[in-house]
């Protein structure tokens, strides 16, 4: 069937900011959604509240609107806009849950709307537990036992019938949030109420665990003539119980037999036909009994997911592109397949390689946190590698996660032979667990009691039983190129092979590139070989035949940014993607390094030639070697590429743009100081320390509080800001074990003060100021965590002034050729200079949106040699709206851990209100994120001392609005001595009905707590941790809660309007 | 100490690897199989005798040898070339690992190459023969060995008549047995079928004699003696009876109708080759083994029904006039086959 001539224009939801659970994997979707249905005639409205996203690029879609995702809003929208369907499928489960929203409030229908690629009816069947499984029974797929619970004894009663241990889902959740494992009554009552909290519609379903057998997944497109292709099937190494998300997944499944296999493909064809999934793709989770082959229906998601991003990059399949045609009518064979431009779609893509996702945690940024691994998906980030065999690809992955790891294992990482703790992180799920795998071999376990404690299938752990032979074998043969050879068939890198053999990895660079030991290149291609293909990728191996189509065109490489993690994320991916964007323009071939299977970079059209490899410098170095490229770009992919300038420097790469040189004159603290000092610029009083002893001295000089953290860190790892001699000797002694290379920079803390963030462009003559922002939350949290306004709204323009002058000096003394981000301190009329990041930051995109202007582009063009002249950017863009970046964060996926701000960022990803006020502009952030704010009901406050005089005015006008004030003693009697009641309720251990009992009643609408210095009290933790879990407006700074107060202010009279972001841009360029 | 092995193909080009599975030398055409799974399936097709396959996917005997796979108690195949195989596998249902089993039935095993690199010449320069050696073999020697090799596989063997099921059934067929595999006779037992299985040399007149309600021939590799056999049994019959042609029965209903055969570049043998149905534009994801096409030069009255999605190629005829169905890829890829001929039978 051709595509659909009854529809015209299509409403398109993203799916917010990055979530845990929810990454870039929708952006890489969503953009290639969009630009499928646009190649079709179609109108594009899209909605999105992320701005680091591709996709709200005014390029992408017809009309673009950067709004919170909420039904109210999208109700606008539609009423606005008028488009005839909705395409629910690509955008994730937020996307998902609004669509459904949307048809549930009649809205769709109102509108006339039609839900395209999945209707509501099949969206019910899958999602909703009840409906499901009668589904599931009525065609006689097996699920395990299950019953649904709407309430805690129901859930109890449920669960006792069915007995331990059992696994507990929240319907209609993300990432399995509020979902776990638990093995007694006591577990399950607790579990119980988490759950049903967790759920929107307040529905758990109580589940028979199938612990321990294998987890596999199904990838699976489906047209509406009823042809369905199964794209490929994936193996979780790590069994059952563990999140897929969280686990190692090996793609396509090793160990099924062909007649398990056929007989799952078959499941699942007649699995979606019986949900109704129809012109889309969907994902299929079943778990498989290893002693006997049972096969038990987990999960089928009907839409796009985490997992269809990896199986369309690990087979080559442009799942998102095809599911889309689906959406509008299009049958599988008239869909082509853009890798070999020759077939079609109706295609069950061949692999002839071994591909694996490695998860990427966190858990050094959140100590609180139990890293135990359960059904709730607790990773940030993830990477594929991969390889011709199951243990190179493995040995790659590993690298490719950047934790420090050269390979599973022989880095010099660990020396362990206590066995008890090895059995002990085999039999318990974490993250590491892998490598103990390998040390249980080392310490003769035998398979078998490694397989007994972990699950994990026998062909696993024989696979990794041969990679610890190699590394045996290794260390005793003489290194000749045979063993080299060998070692890097076996995915072993230089750097494990210098640790094995006493030598440098350079060394053995030398002595692989001298025998002649270079890896090959092959081919990503959805055809195993079978046919010569248009635009395939590539990946490397140690194999014989080699399938690279470098060309000698001028061209430059661009290096990704690896795994999203805290502190380095999707931001990073929009600035490679633009800068590919912008060197084909200019007509050179761009060339993309990245293992980051989630994102647009390693789509495949995004760059002329796409390297699915792991950003280290070993790796790096074989595609330079082999493209031989005019120079590399490292500024824009985040620390990651940063961290390889020097090296590759040494090695003869031409480093495009601001040198790795004035990179480190930014980074070096002495150097800094110089420079700062030579340009007559302040920065706060500071020292860098080798010693406690030393850094003690420093502090007492510098005074007391001071801001401590290792040198070269990322996204402010391990910083703290320390009151007195005692916190400092412990943060020393803690880390000095993160970086002993380097040593502790101390800076006096500014207590109190404004923080400005400044992104500029500069080409080395003139610098043009991009955006000045205004942190809205006071100096001490870092400023990935920080919301903050564009353009600023309490600066003097003097001040302006002087942020300008100083912001030019700084790119003009370091002679950036690109991007320059300067974060600046305000205290009592003196402006300090904080840091100096001569590169992409993380508010590149943020900006660039606010402004309309592609700052990454014009960098990259800059760093190609253009001017600012030539480009047309030679006057910053004066702005009449607000934009109000909002940061969001994890908590909800670490119970036990404080949600309290600091100088250590936390947050996974960001949202951006925009508005023509900044009070509008703010609420819609706070709503993007997640935070209701409300327009009456009770206010629970409770502040520290020094909280207590700003709280007033906020207090007394919200209690004149007719807001319920609710408090703890002390800010009680401190509102009540100044003429304001409050209702005064006890603390969490002083007795009942305390402030946790309300929020658990749902009675209040919003919580200020500020935490009382750096050791928060018990009570006030257990306060957040509460709000956190039942999703209630929580603000942590006096000054967030200013924010907050003038946004409720403002709610309770002027309406919400939306704007498109093409819009906004229109009325910059009117005034320009 | 490792045994060497060495693949020699036919223009010269040598890649040498370790040996498993048997010893010795297995000379025939060398073709190229890319499913992930199906590694027991494809060695042990009668369709497949006498080739050497060479192993898409890099990791092979990761589940081991079953029961169930089976198409046959052989390795029809006679040498195998695969980038690693693994000597350990892992999976309730095997009864051994895959090179004992190799061993024991005589599968040479060219083990520890780039097989991707053996694709990509033979989707370049075409299948052809080739020999593989183990231990020390002379160059010459196997050069001389493949010189001598047949260009084309044997005819399938030549069975005893057999029959199976029960006599009462609904419908009986008469199955001409041009390398049928196991799965398939499985799935007509399954569908509650009498059925007789004869030589693939059986006259029409012999065929009629049992009175079945309607003929299969299936089977294969393509052998020019055998299809022309077949092609004239198949001429006697048309009119008579309702016929279903599968693999080499294809071929030889495309030949007795006047179309010529053409050899592929490499053939099609893999679990997923896309089909797609002329009338209905219903799309199936096949199960085929074979080397050969036709080229579509028919008698009027002929329909092509399916149609291959990767090139092309046609993969389904049908002549309602004298009641013939043949399609080119297996039975076990589309339980509507056997529909389709039950009804057909009926009528």
């Amino acid at each position: 069937m051709p595509k659909r001539e009854d529809i015209k224009k299509i409403l398109f939801i993203g799916s917010g900011p990055i979530v845990v659970g929810q990454a870039c994997e929708f952006d890489y979707s969503g953009s290639q959604a969009c630009k499928a249905l646009r190649e079709d005639g179609y109108s594009v409205v899209l909605v999105n509240s992320n701005p680091a996203t591709i996709m709200t690029d005014p390029e992408m879609a017809d009309i673009t609107y950067i709004e919170p995702l909420t039904v109210d809003i999208l109700k606008k929208i539609i009423e606005k806009e008028k488009p005839d369907a909705l395409l629910p499928t690509l955008g994730g489960q937020v996307g998902l849950n609004l669509a459904i929203f949307l048809a549930k409030e009649g809205i769709l229908k109102k509108y006339g709307v039609e839900l395209i690629g999945a209707n509501a009816d099949a969206i019910e069947r899958a999602e909703t537990r009840e409906l499901f499984k009668q589904t599931m029974q009525k065609i006689g797929a097996m699920v395990p036992e299950s019953g649904f619970a709407h309430s805690l004894q129901e859930g109890m009663e449920i669960g006792l019938h069915i007995g331990f241990p059992l696994i507990l889902r929240p319907a209609f959740t993300l990432g399995g949030t509020g979902g776990g494992v638990v093995y007694n009554s006591e577990e399950l009552h607790n579990g119980l109420i988490q759950a049903i909290a967790a759920s929107p519609i307040g529905e758990v379903l109580v589940e028979q665990s199938v612990l321990g057998w294998k987890e596999i997944e199904f990838e699976v497109l489906r047209d509406s003539a009823n042809n369905t292709v199964i794209v490929t099937s994936m193996e979780n190494i790590d069994p059952m119980g563990i999140h897929t998300g969280d686990s190692i997944v090996v793609a396509p499944a090793q160990t099924l037999s062909t007649k398990e296999y056929f007989h799952i493909a078959d499941m699942c064809r007649s699995i979606i036909r019986a949900i109704g999934i129809s012109g889309s793709g969907a994902n299929v989770q079943f778990a498989v009994n290893p002693s006997n082959g049972d096969v038990a229906v987990i999960e089928v998601n009907p839409r796009l997911s985490r997992s269809s991003a990896l199986a369309s990059k690990a087979t080559g399949i442009p799942i998102a592109r095809v599911a889309t045609k689906l959406a509008v009518g299009y049958t599988l064979d008239e869909v082509d397949n853009d890798i070999t431009g020759k077939t079609s779609a109706f295609f069950e893509p061949a692999i002839d390689y071994c591909v694996f996702k490695m998860p990427r945690f966190t858990f050094e940024k959140f100590p609180a946190a139990d890293p135990l691994l359960t059904t709730s998906m607790k990773s940030v980030g993830e990477v594929m590698s991969i390889g011709r065999t199951f243990k190179e690809a493995l040995q790659k992955g590993i690298r490719g996660l950047e934790t420090g790891r050269a390979g599973l294992g022989s880095d010099g990482k660990e020396d362990l032979s206590d066995l008890e703790k090895i059995r002990e992180q085999l039999r318990v799920p974490n993250a590491e667990r892998i490598f103990y795998v390998r040390l249980a071999l080392l310490n003769h376990c035998t398979p078998e009691e490694i397989h007994n404690l972990s699950q994990i299938d026998p062909w696993f752990i024989n696979q990794i039983a041969e990679i610890v032979k190699v590394e045996q074998t290794l260390s005793l043969l003489p290194h000749n190129s045979d063993t080299l050879r060998y070692a890097k068939q076996h995915g072993f890198s230089d750097r494990q092979i210098a640790e094995i053999s006493g030598s440098t990895e350079t060394n053995i660079r030398l002595a692989r590139n001298a025998a002649g030991i270079r890896p090959s290149f092959k081919l990503v291609d959805t055809c195993a070989g079978t046919f010569e293909v248009k635009k395939p990728y590539y990946y490397s191996t140690y194999d014989e035949g080699d399938e690279c189509r470098a060309t000698r065109k001028k061209k430059v490489v661009i290096l990704g940014g690896g795994p999203n993690r805290i502190g380095q994320g999707i931001e990073f991916d929009y600035c490679c993607v633009h800068a590919s964007y912008a060197l084909r323009e200019e007509g050179y071939e761009s060339v993309m390094i990245n293992c980051n299977p989630e994102t647009v970079s390693t789509d495949y059209d995004t760059s002329d030639r796409l390297y699915f490899e792991p950003l280290t410098l070993e790796d790096v170095l074989n595609v330079l070697e082999r493209e031989r490229p005019k120079g590399v770009i490292i500024q824009f992919g985040g620390q990651t590429p940063l961290n390889l300038a020097l090296p590759l420097q040494k090695n003869g790469t031409r480093i495009l743009g601001t040198t790795p040189d004035a990179i480190d004159r930014a980074e070096n603290r002495k150097r800094f100081a110089a420079l700062l000092k030579k340009i007559g610029l302040h920065q706060p009083p500071n020292g860098t320390a080798f010693s406690v002893k030393e850094a003690i001295k420093i502090a007492d000089k510098i005074s007391y509080p001071v801001l401590v953290r290792p040198s070269y860190v990322l996204g402010g790892r391990a910083m703290e800001i320390v009151d007195n001699q005692e916190g400092l000797t412990t943060f020393m002694e803690t880390a000095s074990k993160v970086n002993p290379n380097h040593p502790v920079l101390i800076d006096k803390f500014l207590e109190d003060a404004k923080e400005i963030d400044v992104d500029a462009i500069s080409d080395g003559k003139s610098v043009v100021v991009a955006g000045i922002m205004e942190h809205i939350e006071e100096a001490g949290i870092h400023s990935g965590d920080s919301a903050m306004v564009l353009p600023t709204i309490s600066l003097p323009s003097k001040l302006i002034g002087e942020i300008r002058d100083a912001t030019k000096k700084l790119a003009i003394s370091l002679k950036v050729r690109g991007l320059i981000n300067i974060q600046f301190a305000l205290k009592n009329g003196t402006l300090y200079v904080l840091e100096v990041n001569p590169r992409a930051s993380r508010t590149v995109p943020f900006v660039s949106k606010a402004i309309g202007v592609p700052l990454a582009k014009l960098a990259t063009k800059i760093m190609l040699g253009k001017t600012l002249k030539e480009l047309g950017f030679t006057k910053e863009v004066p702005v009449k709206h607000f934009a109000v970046k909002e940061s969001v964060f994890p908590f909800n996926r670490f119970p036990g851990v404080d949600a309290v701000l600091g100088p250590e960022m936390k947050s996974t990803g960001e949202v951006m209100g925009i508005d023509s006020s900044f009070e509008i502009a703010y609420a819609k952030s706070q709503f993007a994120a997640g935070q209701t704010l409300p327009k009456s009901g009770k206010i629970f406050m409770s502040v520290r001392n020094k909280n207590r005089s700003p709280l007033l005015p906020i207090a007394r006008e919200l209690h004149g609005m007719g807001f319920e004030i609710l408090s703890t003693s002390g800010t009680g009697k401190f509102l009540k001595k100044h003429g304001i009641d409050s209702k005064i309720i006890p603390k969490v251990h002083e007795g009942r009905p305390n402030i946790v009992d309300y929020m658990k009643n749902d009675e209040i609408a919003l919580i200020i707590n500020t935490p009382s210095g750096s050791k928060p009290r018990q009570d006030s933790v257990s306060i957040r941790a509460v709000a956190v879990g039942k999703g209630v407006p929580l603000v942590t700074t006096m000054e967030g809660a200013r924010a907050t107060f003038l946004a409720i202010k403002a709610l309770r009279t002027v309406p919400l309007e939306v704007k498109s972001i093409h819009q906004y841009h229109r009325e910059i360029k009117k005034k320009i | 100490m490792i045994k060497k092995a060495l693949l020699l193909l036919e223009d010269g080009t040598c890649w040498e690897g370790s040996s498993l599975g048997a010893s010795g030398i297995a000379a025939g055409t060398v073709l190229f199989y890319i499913g992930m799974t199906g590694y027991q399936s494809i060695l042990t097709n009668p369709s497949c005798a006498g080739y050497i396959m060479v192993m898409g996917y890099p990791m092979i005997g990761n589940y081991g040898i079953n029961e169930e796979e089976h198409l046959s108690e052989e390795a029809q195949v006679k040498g195998c070339c695969i980038k690693e195989t693994s000597l350990f596998y892992s999976n309730w249902q095997a009864k051994e690992g895959f090179c004992e089993f190799a061993e024991r039935k005589g599968l040479v095993i060219l083990n520890g190459i780039d097989t991707q690199a053996i694709i990509r010449h033979l989707r370049i320069y075409g299948s052809m023969r080739g020999v593989i050696g183990t231990g020390d073999k002379n160059r010459a020697t196997l050069r001389q060995t493949l010189l001598s090799s047949p260009s084309e596989p044997p005819p399938a063997p030549l069975r005893k008549v057999e029959r199976l099921g029960k006599k009462e059934a609904p419908w009986k067929v008469a199955v001409i047995d041009a390398g049928i595999d196991r799965q398939s006779i499985g799935i007509l037992q399954n569908h509650g079928f009498y059925v007789t299985l004869f030589p693939w040399n059986t006259p029409s007149s012999d065929l009629l004699s049992s009175r079945p309600h309607g003929i299969i021939i299936a089977g294969g590799p393509r052998n020019t003696a055998m299809i022309s056999t077949l092609a004239t049994t198949l001429n006697n019959l048309y009119g008579t009876i309702p016929i279903l042609g599968l693999g080499v029965g294809f071929e030889a209903a495309c030949l007795s109708l006047g179309a010529t055969s053409k050899k592929l570049p490499a053939g099609h043998f893999s679990q997923n080759q896309p089909v797609i149905h002329h009338q209905s534009k219903r799309c199936i994801t096949t199960i085929q083994n074979h080397l050969y096409t036709i080229e579509p030069s028919f008698l009027p009255g002929v329909d092509i029904t399916y149609r291959n999605l990767n090139d092309n190629t046609p993969e389904g005829i049908a002549c309602n006039q004298i009641n013939l169905t043949a399609l080119h890829f297996s039975l076990a890829s589309d339980t509507a086959i056997i529909a389709e001929f039950m009804e057909k039978m009926d009528a």
